[in-house]
């Protein structure tokens, strides 16, 4: 096949071939040329010699003397002037002076008789008058030069024949040098000839090997074809495939933007995060063809845990206990989903092995109500918000990679309207409220003036109460009056206690809930939850209320860094304010442990069986002077300052506080605060 | 500036209980102690005593314990007096001016009279090493 590149390069090659055949033409018409011009040369020789050559010199001068013989008889007859006689003779004297190629003048090779008799005639020739000889004299200088006369016509007749061997051997060496000449153009010609033809040849040779290199490049050109040919055929099978899986992505794709938008298309305008979360467990249920759906949300102050379902037969139904029970456990197991970017996908239950990134109670209440399931983790940016469960109840399943992506992008948007019906229900809150906020900040200063007044007020009776009390107790002897010590000695305690409430309250006005440093130091939780209970012991007696304290934990396990005058502080005011809303008769119960949900942490729950605050209040519960419609119906007095306290000094402790609350039931309160780095369950472990 | 043993001790304070806790103590721990509710009978009490150390509440009425001190500092027959002040106020100094009154002490309601013998007594030995 031939080749575009190579076909020119032929071009090129021809076109270089009629420049060498040009060249030879050139060489031989320079070599001819040459040769000619030698012939002309040799063929000119006689003509040139007229001036040049010896003999054709002497032959002149032959001439050229009888010519003045004749001249010198004329005068001698009285026929010519002297004048003319003596044009002759100088034309003669000329000749004479003439050098032929050897560089000899004519003059010296003629012999010395012939100027002798030229100087006799010369003589006679002077000696006459410049005239025509008179005839008297003519026939004495006749007979007086007869024998010069004669005797110069002898020699001049003599002059060609004495030269004439010296001639032929000047001939014979001209034709040497001329020959040797021509050798040597012959020589030079053979030379630029074989030259030439040596050029020629390499030419071609070189011409043949070109031609053997492209042939080589075109064979490697139709493999290098062949190739791409076949990678041609192998890019276009690997399209065939996308455009397969890409048609079947799109197919998928459509069908979950349908379900996607179908379902959200609910949510909008839709005013709670309940109904949105019961619109999307339904509207999941319905388009996966599953049996249940559970939307669950975590209870994140200021909302309450919120639980929604969906089944294909109601006696499905779950009970909140489902998820209440272990709900540190599903936390922590929905959080490690999140924070992986992952879903627990069960095809079927019944041939599970649990692995290491599942938590086994869940999965094992979970297999209880379902044979296959998908929970997928529901959130924003780090933090998680809840999940959605969607399950089989009796068969196993295989969830396909669209059916679970529809589950995610339509539980996200759920998560990003619920965020957004929350924003604006605050929102809402924050207008209807703004104009009381005003009226609460004018009083918030007077009312940190009156604090600022009253904390001064109280801390001199206090003073007085504590050093009485002091120097009392160093009055007694404690043997002989058990009573009257053990009676100064809760005095004195209580009289610390309250020195402590007002320093706090002093931090509350004063910083207006502003850093307050913290003095961290290792915090026996147990104990001072012991301490705490006695102090409010009295006062919950007076009140009609049990109060009762239980640690799950072994008291080392309850060990913590913090700053325990403020903890007492949190303490304190949780407990007294159960004890306070409490109707007479009910129970207030603290329980302490050390949990594992989210790292190893401390949780207090305290719980009671009071008035119990309205849903819709949460939202307020940890502003300050929030006071429960409850409350305030029923006139328990208080400030609306504790719990305020109680969530920042929480917060500053890195811990969570969360509360759940049914009005006429009672409320209960979690707190959760690190654990210290090394528990001593773990040093157990070690030793 | 006392020829007495007994260290005495110039209290002032408008609160009767604590004027007489503070004297009870302090008398039960070897001090010779006079009381007084007002800033200037104090004045007077410590230029006729002479004191080791005055006691003086912060806030009181007609002349404040502060004013008290700075008197006490430009009086050259007075300005030996190691002065303890005690204040309602929790944390941090305070109304007025302390700077050049030189207070030894600084005591905050409420306090254990345990304590206040303990850091009266510290400031009188500091007294004694730096004679």
């Amino acid at each position: 096949m031939p080749i575009g590149g190579s076909n020119e390069h032929f071009v090129v090659r021809r076109s270089k071939q009629l420049g060498l055949v040009a060249l030879g033409i050139l060489v031989t018409v320079f070599a001819v040329v040459a040769l000619r011009t030698s012939d002309i040369a040799v063929n000119n020789m006689e003509t040139v010699s007229e001036t040049g050559n010896t003999t054709s010199n002497i032959v002149i001068v032959q001439r050229e003397s009888l010519v003045f013989v004749f001249a010198f008889e004329q005068w001698l007859s009285g026929t010519i002037p002297r004048r003319d006689l003596e044009v002759r003779r100088a034309l003669l004297a000329e000749r004479l002076l003439v050098r032929d190629d050897t560089g000899v003048s004519n003059g010296e090779r003629v012999q010395p008789e012939y100027f002798q008799a030229l100087g006799v005639l010369d003589d006679y020739m002077e000696a006459g008058p410049s005239g025509l000889l008179p005839p008297d004299d003519q026939i004495i200088i006749q007979s007086k030069s007869a024998d010069a006369l004669n005797g110069f016509i002898f020699e001049s007749r003599q002059l060609v024949a004495r030269i004439a061997e010296v001639s032929d051997e000047q001939m014979r060496q001209l034709v040497r040098d001329e020959n040797i000449r021509r050798t040597k153009l012959y020589v030079v010609v053979l030379v630029v000839l074989v030259l030439v033809s040596l050029v020629a040849g390499f030419l071609t040779f070189r011409r043949l090997r070109d031609f053997r290199r492209i042939g080589v490049r075109i064979d490697n050109k139709h493999r290098e074809l062949d190739e791409m040919r076949a990678r041609l055929q192998e890019v276009d099978k690997d399209l065939q495939m996308r455009l397969e899986r890409e048609r079947t992505e799109s197919a998928e794709r459509k069908w979950i933007d349908s379900g996607v938008r179908s379902i959200s298309a609910q949510f909008r305008g839709t005013p709670t995060s309940e109904a949105i979360a019961e619109f999307m467990v339904e509207g999941l249920g319905r388009f996966l063809r599953a049996d249940s759906v559970i939307s669950h949300s975590f209870a994140e102050l200021p909302w309450p845990r919120i639980v929604k379902q969906w089944h294909q037969r109601p006696e499905s139904q779950v009970d909140e206990s489902f998820f209440a029970e272990f709900e540190s456990r599903w936390f922590t197991f929905i959080n490690r989903l999140w924070g992986d970017r992952r879903v627990d996908v069960v095809v079927d239950s019944n041939h599970i092995e649990i692995s290491p990134d599942q938590i086994p109670e869940i999965v094992e209440i979970t297999r209880q109500r379902a044979r296959s399931w998908v929970i997928v983790p529901v959130g924003e940016g780090t933090h998680v918000m809840g999940f959605v469960l969607v399950a089989m109840v009796e068969n196993a399943r295989v969830w396909s990679a669209a059916e679970i992506e529809l589950i995610q992008e339509v539980s996200a948007a759920a998560a990003g309207s619920c965020t957004q019906s929350r924003l604006f229900w605050q929102s809402m809150q924050i207008a209807e409220n703004d104009a009381e906020v005003g009226r609460l900040i004018e009083l918030d200063k007077a009312k940190n003036d009156f604090i600022e007044n009253m904390n001064h007020e109280s801390r001199t009776p206090l003073t007085s109460i504590i050093g009485y009390t002091e120097v009392a107790l160093d009055g007694v002897d404690a043997d002989a009056e058990p009573a009257l010590a053990s009676s100064l000695t809760a005095v004195q305690r209580n009289a610390r206690r309250l020195q402590i409430l007002i320093e706090n309250m002093m931090q509350v006005s004063k910083t207006d809930l502003k850093h307050v440093p913290l003095l961290i130091a290792t915090v026996d939780v147990g104990q001072l939850l012991g301490n705490v209970a006695n102090s409010l012991h009295l006062g919950a007696e007076d009140c009609g209320v049990e109060v009762t304290l239980r640690l799950d934990s072994p008291a080392g396990d309850l060990l913590i860094d913090g700053d325990s005058s403020q903890l007492e502080q949190v303490f304190v005011n949780l407990m007294s304010n159960a004890i306070k809303f409490t109707p007479r008769g009910g129970t207030v119960t603290v329980v302490a442990r050390q949990s594992h949900s989210g790292g190893d942490v401390v949780e207090v729950k305290v719980k009671d069986t009071g008035i119990g605050i309205p849903v819709k209040e949460f939202p307020n519960v940890f502003k300050r002077f929030f006071r429960a419609s409850t409350a305030t119906q029923a006139s328990i007095p208080g400030f609306g300052i504790g719990l305020s306290l109680v969530h920042s000094v929480v917060r500053e402790h890195h811990g969570r506080i969360t509360f759940d609350s049914t009005v006429g039931k009672g409320t209960v309160f979690t707190v959760t605060l690190p654990a210290r780095f090394t528990s001593t369950s773990q040093v157990d472990q070690t030793t | 500036m006392n020829d007495n043993k007994r260290p005495i001790i110039v209290v002032a304070d408008d609160d009767r209980d604590i004027r007489e806790l503070i004297k009870m103590q302090l008398a039960l721990h070897g001090f010779d102690v006079y009381i007084t509710d007002n800033g200037e009978t104090a004045l007077e009490l410590i230029i006729e005593h002479q004191p080791a150390v005055a006691l003086l509440d912060i806030m009181m009425p007609k002349l404040s314990g502060i004013e008290v001190a700075r008197r006490i500092r430009e009086n050259p027959a007075t300005s030996a007096v190691w002065i303890m002040l005690i204040s309602a106020r929790s944390s941090g100094p305070i109304d007025g001016d302390l700077d050049g009154l030189d207070v030894a002490d600084y005591i905050t309601k409420p306090f254990s009279p345990h304590d206040l013998v303990q850091r009266i007594n510290d400031v009188i030995n500091r007294e004694k090493h730096g004679h």
